[in-house]
């Protein structure tokens, strides 16, 4: 526990997090692979083995046939939670109120929790890089994207939570800090925030900064979500892979998260090489164990608070 | 440093060089390559442990090498037929001309199947590979079935009560996952032989003497895309329920083809399995 601010539990306190993003406990991205392994377990004896499913917007984003039937029954077991990659909030092309009106129908399709994206922008004059690429950290920047943000939550008729993105390029004329630029962009737009602990980890490292720096500025009570995943080494870089477990320093990092931020629900991604479902549940596990160890009391507390969300 | 815009249209034209940053600023001619290069050191950080275009690489790399993986689902078995390399080759000429302007890489591939069968550049692929355009259609059109709109599908019932003196004024609906396709029957088996078409052999000799073209049926049932070959006769009258014939104008249609007398009896039974495996819907979407 960071001395400094023992017994804060900003995450607890009455802001964004609080209202619109309700402690579901600890979850796994829901991919393809393993549709056949969730429904035998929902339909039988056998526990999921997670609190909560994270799906990827744009996935499902379709007219019908089996990505659509999935949602519809998943959504009547356990909790679901929609993440995209393609709002393109960052970019200087105006916003894709197409894509905004399917995710809205995706948001009804669902019933989610809540939403979330990324603060970057992933294309520009018309062209998609299907790819996250980080934005100057100015205060133009900032401006801009706050106010997209908010033509969004305007347009959804609730608060989106952005998160933060690993990154193998700065630019030149880079204003501000990433966790300032971060916080600066929630604060304008008033919208939450998805911690992506391993991104953190992976940026730092790319850009030779401290991440306990980072995670320490960061609003506790606007973070509506965790991220935790696995990354690769590309020397001299880290790259975000998704494609293997969730390394030592990362599950460090995390506990260290949670005792600044209090309970936040937490989320495996593994999107590349995926591992059966028995092995990305036992990553919920360890996430589970970490958790429980960082927060002692208030884990328990959060755990009731988990069943009624759920 | 440049506005925003201009920053991104930077990063994004180095980013989508699909042979690499490096080699395409290599190959860019001097004036443009230096002026690409001034506005590049006045964006994008440099360190010491690694310059601007070394970053902008790491970029590059993932945005064609997961368009790459996608585009290789998506055609796999036109990936198996031409090989790795050939593939590669294909997907970095597609890119240059058909940059992905969707939102979602279910969609990158659309322009595959046309670009094969028209772009100059594809020239010589075509004549090494004459059956690619249209087996790259077909693997489309699995595609477009596997996520196709969900209506309520047409049963016997809703035409139980219809007078037969009605019949020859109705019309029927086919489901949206519902395709006919005409192809080269290379491409069918190339896909047969992958196990995604049901193994019947009914390729025609086309007229003119060229490759043999069959007709394939491609629809979704129970969330499974199913296909079969189709007679010509069934082709058409398949073609005249899409373009909302009637019974009769169907009859009228396939006369040529099955004969006059035939015509009635035969549309029915068409018209009857295709109810039973859930290709007519219950109303126009």
């Amino acid at each position: 526990m960071n001395p400094g601010r023992a017994g804060r539990s900003p995450r607890e306190a009455s802001g964004a997090a609080a209202s619109d993003a309700p402690f579901l406990g600890i979850g796994v991205g829901l991919r393809p692979v393993h549709y056949p392994e969730i429904f035998r377990r929902l339909s039988g004896p056998d526990e999921l083995g997670i609190d909560w499913f994270e799906a990827l917007s744009e996935n499902y984003m379709v007219a019908g046939g089996r990505p659509r039937r999935v949602l519809s029954d998943l959504r009547a077991e356990v909790p679901l939670v929609l993440h995209g990659v393609s709002l393109n909030i960052g970019s200087s092309d105006p916003l894709d109120l197409h894509y905004v009106e399917a995710l809205a129908e995706l948001v009804e399709h669902t019933g989610a929790r809540w939403l979330s994206d990324h603060l970057c922008w992933t294309g520009v004059e018309g062209r998609n890089l299907h790819d996250l690429i980080p934005l100057p950290y100015t205060e133009r920047a900032s401006d801009h994207v706050a106010e997209r943000v908010r033509q969004v939550q305007d347009l959804l008729g609730r608060r989106i939570a952005l998160e933060n993105v690993s990154s193998y390029l700065s630019y030149c004329d880079d204003e501000m800090s990433e966790w300032k630029f971060l916080a600066e962009v929630a604060e304008k737009a008033d919208c939450g925030i998805l911690l992506d602990v391993n991104n953190v980890y992976v940026s730092a490292h790319n850009h030779g900064f401290d991440p306990r720096e980072y995670i320490a500025a960061i609003p506790g009570e606007r973070v509506f979500q965790i991220h935790l995943a696995g990354h690769s080494e590309d020397p001299p870089l880290l790259i975000d892979t998704h494609d293997h477990p969730v390394r030592d320093e990362v599950w460090d990092l995390y506990a260290w998260t949670l005792e600044q931020i209090g309970p936040v629900s937490t989320l495996i991604e593994w999107d590349d090489h995926i591992p059966s479902f028995e092995r990305l549940c036992a990553e919920a596990a360890r996430a589970r164990t970490v958790f429980d160890r960082a927060l002692g009391d208030r884990a328990a507390q959060s755990a009731s608070e988990s069943k009624r969300a759920g | 440093m440049p506005e925003l815009r201009a920053v991104q249209a930077l990063v994004s034209e180095l980013i989508r060089a699909t042979d690499g940053v490096e080699r395409t600023l290599a190959r860019t001619d001097t004036p443009h390559r230096c002026e690409l290069l001034d506005l590049l050191a006045a964006t994008v950080t440099s360190d010491a442990r690694l310059g601007a275009v070394k970053r902008l690489e790491v970029y590059a790399n993932a945005y064609f090498y997961r368009i790459l993986d996608c585009l290789k689902e998506d055609f796999s078995v036109l990936l198996a037929n031409v090989g790795d390399a050939r593939f590669h080759d294909l997907v970095t000429a597609y890119l240059l001309v058909h940059p992905s302007n969707h939102f979602s890489m279910r969609y990158v591939g659309q322009r595959m199947p046309q670009f094969i069968a028209a772009h100059a550049s594809m020239a010589a692929f075509r004549s090494q590979f004459p059956w690619a355009a249209d087996l790259a259609r077909l693997e489309w059109a699995l595609l477009d079935a596997f996520d196709a709109a969900d209506v309520p599908k047409a049963t016997r019932q809703d035409f139980a009560t219809v007078d037969p003196e009605e019949f020859a004024e109705l019309q029927f609906f086919l489901d949206p996952s519902v395709q006919c396709l005409e192809l080269d029957s290379r491409a069918v088996r190339r896909q047969r032989a992958h196990g995604a078409v049901e193994a019947e052999d009914s390729a025609l000799e086309s007229e003119g003497g060229g490759a043999p073209r069959e007709h394939v049926l491609v629809w979704r049932r129970d969330e499974t895309v199913r296909t079969r070959p189709l007679a010509p006769a069934e082709a058409r009258a398949l073609d005249c329920v899409a373009r909302g014939k009637t019974f009769g104008e169907i009859c009228v249609e396939v006369a040529g083809l099955v004969g006059e007398e035939q015509a009635a009896s035969q549309v029915a039974g068409w018209l009857a399995a295709w109810l039973e495996v859930g290709c007519l819907a219950k109303q126009v979407v």
